[in-house]
């Protein structure tokens, strides 16, 4: 399986790697969010934004304390679903209980962590203009000249 | 790079699991269609990044079929988009745009 991805021009003139992907609310009505590749992440977590889209109840989600370059942040637990388009354009589903951001913040994005990333051999290449997440039958070749 | 510190008063990790292709034509047809619409919206906000940095720091902002929407209270962007796009809205870029420090 593979996940193509890209490189998102984000407003602080800095490009990021970024999957696409689509959230569901319990409702099942859906919205889109670019999800960062962060390989320094211990965990998956959703933007507040996307939180306030799920509209989960969060009274006693209290989640685990988030450790970042720029401090500590709270977190909340949430159950959340949501789909990637595969690179023959299927839809894979994702699903189960992860993390969210309770308030904004600075550095605001959904992230994919190393709980989910993992499953996968990352390639983000700046050069290239390349950003994929490859497992199972698909594989990855360096070469040197 | 987050690091998750764990708190022994609280429950274990967090767990995702990946399901199976979603193969029924109609559902990938218009799941295709949301994503197609998301790039759309993406490239527009990567072409006008700077300047909706620059104007809208602070606010929650939304991209949808060529337009800027902006709010400081989320849910209540996710209501303009809603009214303004009902068919569409669910293909929004929307981000937070950070403070100027």
């Amino acid at each position: 399986m593979r996940f193509n991805g890209k490189w998102l021009a984000c407003d602080d003139e800095v490009s990021r790697p970024v999957i696409d992907g689509a959230l569901f609310d319990p409702d099942g009505n859906v919205l889109t969010f670019p999800f960062l590749i962060d390989t320094g992440a211990d965990s998956t977590l959703l933007s507040f934004e996307a939180v306030a889209f799920i509209d989960a109840d969060l009274e006693d989600a209290t989640g685990p304390l988030l450790k970042g370059v720029g401090g500590s942040t709270d977190s909340v637990r949430l159950d959340a679903r949501f789909w990637f388009l595969n690179s023959i354009g299927e839809p894979i589903p994702l699903g189960g209980s992860l993390l969210g951001r309770p308030y904004p913040s600075g550095d605001e994005m959904c992230i994919l962590g190393r709980d989910l990333l993992g499953n996968f051999a990352i390639i983000v290449d700046r050069p290239g203009n390349v950003v994929s997440l490859i497992q199972g039958k698909h594989h990855y070749v360096i070469h040197e000249s | 790079m987050i690091r998750t510190i764990p708190s022994h008063s609280q429950p274990s990790e967090p767990r995702l699991t990946m399901g199976e292709a979603i193969t029924d034509p109609e559902v990938v047809a218009n799941f295709q269609l949301v994503m197609k619409r998301f790039e759309e919206n993406t490239s527009w906000f990567e072409a006008h990044a700077k300047e909706i940095g620059r104007n809208h720091p602070g606010k929650f902002i939304s991209v949808v079929a060529g337009e800027l929407f902006v709010n400081e209270d989320v849910k209540k962007l996710y209501d303009q988009i809603q009214t303004a796009h009902p068919e569409v809205w669910n293909s929004a870029f929307t981000k937070y745009i950070k403070p100027r420090s």
